[in-house]
């Protein structure tokens, strides 16, 4: 396996090494067994047709023929990818979407109507035939080659396939049938690489991308889901928290409005109160829109922007943060929010004396990525239930690229972590 | 005293305008966003000449840190002019740059502490008078990122909220009402955490409030640059 596949732009070869002797082996081993291999699939299937019939035997002969035309398919795959390094994604069984024989029944209409399963057989087929015709050739040029030493014996004539009577002086001259053959034979690998990796690689560069557009729809539910989770944690918060604050004050101010004048001593003790109450509304309200978004976090970044929110945390906070420069802004968004929504959810349910938050940059082979992570000492058992603080977390994440851990075993401690990838 | 206002939002600058007139001083200029406020500190008749100058951090055009730019740029042409910066969120990276200046009296506080009349008319005029004052959340902020420093963890938790009032820049008077002690206890207090920092325990006022500032920024090492882009 390379590291790069050979179908990326800017991989380090163009093509595929031949391997030319390994290429001839397999050819042989095809040429010899596959045949049977493949008549025995053959026979399979007539028989399989023939017995339907028979209380549906047949289609028990089926369902086996198509699993063993999955597993044959997977040994191809493997063995085209591993002798020419393609990095192609292993064949599986379609997996099911639910429980009951329907569902079977569509399992195995999907397996039936999988291309990468038929692609890989045709690819058998194909290098089996090549194997037979490289197995042909192979002994006419051995033939051949033994007869251009006739001159060395006393025979008149020498007669080769077909029946061709060639004069024993002109013997020397089938070397060059010899050798024509073996250019066949070189021929015949070339041909084999060229059909197999043809098949095979473009299977690989579907699969990368069919695996690249499911992870965008992770990402675009992700986001989806996050902005919905958000917006209703938004209208709770307002909801619950700063509206009824609100109308308090106003009553409280109404109140006093009408003593003024008949009791200015509870009056003042009433606008106190009002005062009071407004204030904490105020700080409700900034608390509230800073975890949404932070400005400071566009202008100085997220290490700058995570000050202030272990520094209003209900928890003491130890920071430990390690960043050089600046990142994408959807990644420091994503760790910011995911870092504020932590140490929320845990002031809110951790009971905790102690928070830790971790932000490191981390390499690994896909590229940087930010990874940051939330401990706390709390009572643990934390869980992502749908529309939660955590299920909010987890959809900023996937719709920034990224993953989340979270270990909460009952009794704690809980450990949170994100990460989120930041090309440079 | 003359003051200066720079808020984009018309209520606050309105309120501000009225507090202040109410409370005897007089407002020179009212300016909704910092483009014309080097253009007028330049052409203002020296007999009107602001004594202290109130700033929003977030103004147009770009609301976001347009107030800090605008009093770095300030204080670099006329460094003797106290700036009080208001703000809805406070920021420990702003403040930084703002006593990064070094000189000059500066106050950097959350926009709601306006809602306490008095008080905020009293920082304003110790601003004035040259005094700094920070916000508690921010030097809560700074205390948060400097925790695990060692020279920290020597403190005890009374002499920790002893040395975050001295860095929000209250008085020893100050302190004493806010903790329940006496003055004489505060100032003991303070002689302990300057020894444990190793700091200048000679500073009083303002000098004071900077070294304590000073050290705690200095703590740690991963501040990022701080030249006030």
């Amino acid at each position: 396996m390379t590291s790069t596949p050979w179908f990326f732009p800017g991989a380090a070869t163009g093509r595929p090494p031949l391997k030319l002797g390994f290429t001839l082996l397999h050819l042989a081993v095809l040429g010899t067994f596959g045949t049977v291999g493949l008549s025995l699939l053959t026979i399979w299937l007539t028989a399989g047709i023939g017995f339907i019939p028979l209380f549906g035997l047949g289609l028990v002969l089926l369902v086996g023929l198509l699993a063993t035309l999955f597993f044959v398919a997977r040994i191809e795959i493997l063995r085209v990818s591993g002798l020419y390094g393609i990095d192609a994604v292993p064949l599986h069984w379609p997996e099911r979407r639910g429980p009951g024989f329907g569902e079977y029944l569509k399992t195995l209409g999907r397996a039936v109507r999988d291309g990468r399963m038929w692609a890989a057989i045709g690819s058998l087929v194909l290098s089996c035939i090549t194997g037979v015709i490289m197995l042909s050739v192979l002994q006419w040029t051995v033939h051949f080659a033994i007869l251009s030493f006739a001159p060395l014996t006393n025979v008149q004539t020498v007669t080769g396939p077909f029946s061709l009577n060639t004069p024993a002086d002109q013997a020397p001259w089938l070397m060059l049938l010899a050798i024509a053959g073996i250019g066949i034979i070189i021929g015949s690998a070339f041909l084999h690489r060229g059909m197999t990796v043809g098949i095979i690689g473009s299977l690989a560069r579907e699969t990368v991308l069919t695996e690249r557009v499911r992870s965008t729809t992770v990402q675009r539910e992700g986001a989806v889901r996050a902005a919905e989770v958000e917006r209703t944690r938004i209208e709770r918060d307002l909801h619950d928290g700063v509206q009824p604050r609100l109308v308090s004050v106003a009553m409280t101010l109404g109140l006093a409005h009408q003593q003024i004048d008949s009791n200015p001593e509870a009056a003042k003790e009433l606008v106190a109160e009002a005062h009071a109450s407004t204030k904490s509304a105020i700080t409700e309200l900034r608390q509230l829109t800073r975890g949404i978004y932070a400005s400071v976090l566009d202008d100085r970044g997220l290490d700058a922007a995570l000050s202030a929110v272990a520094g209003r945390s209900h928890i003491p906070v130890q920071l430990d943060v390690q960043l050089e420069g600046r990142y994408p802004r959807v990644a420091e968004a994503a760790v910011y929010f995911a870092i504020a929504e932590a140490l929320t959810n845990a002031a809110k349910h951790s009971r905790a004396q102690r928070c830790q938050v971790t932000v490191r940059v981390r390499e690994s082979e896909t590229g940087a990525y930010l990874w940051a992570k939330v401990e706390d000492n709390g009572v643990g058992s934390a869980r992502i239930t749908p529309g939660g603080g955590l299920d909010g977390i987890n959809n900023r994440v996937l719709a920034a690229g990224g993953s989340l851990q979270l270990q909460s075993p009952a009794g704690g401690p809980t450990t949170l972590e994100v990460s989120v990838p930041c090309a440079y | 005293m003359r003051v200066l206002i720079c808020e984009d939002s018309v209520l606050l600058r309105e309120g501000l305008v009225r507090l202040l007139e109410h409370s005897g001083h007089h407002v020179v200029a009212d300016l909704p966003e910092a483009s014309g406020l080097m253009d007028f500190l330049a052409t203002v008749n020296p007999d009107d000449f602001p004594q202290i100058a109130i700033l929003d951090v977030r103004l147009p055009p770009t609301y976001t840190d347009e107030g800090i730019r605008a009093a770095l740029q300030v204080r670099k042409a006329y460094p003797d002019l106290p700036l009080l910066v208001l703000s809805q969120y406070v920021e420990e990276r702003y403040a930084s740059e703002l006593i990064s200046t070094q000189s000059g009296a500066i106050g950097y506080l959350l926009k709601d502490r306006v809602a306490d009349v008095n008080e905020f008319i009293a920082s304003l005029e110790q601003i004035a008078a040259g005094g700094t004052i920070l916000d508690q959340e921010v030097v809560s902020q700074l205390l948060t990122r400097r925790n695990h420093d060692d020279r920290m963890q020597r403190l005890t938790d009374r002499e920790r909220s002893v040395l975050a009032a001295v860095a929000e820049g209250k008085s020893n008077q100050a302190i004493a009402a806010l903790l329940f002690l006496s003055e004489a206890s505060v100032e003991k207090y303070i002689t302990s955490i300057f020894q444990k920092l190793g700091l200048e325990a000679d500073g009083t006022g303002n000098r004071r409030v900077l070294a304590a500032l000073a050290h705690i920024q200095n703590l740690g090492t991963n501040s990022t640059d701080r030249n006030g882009s």
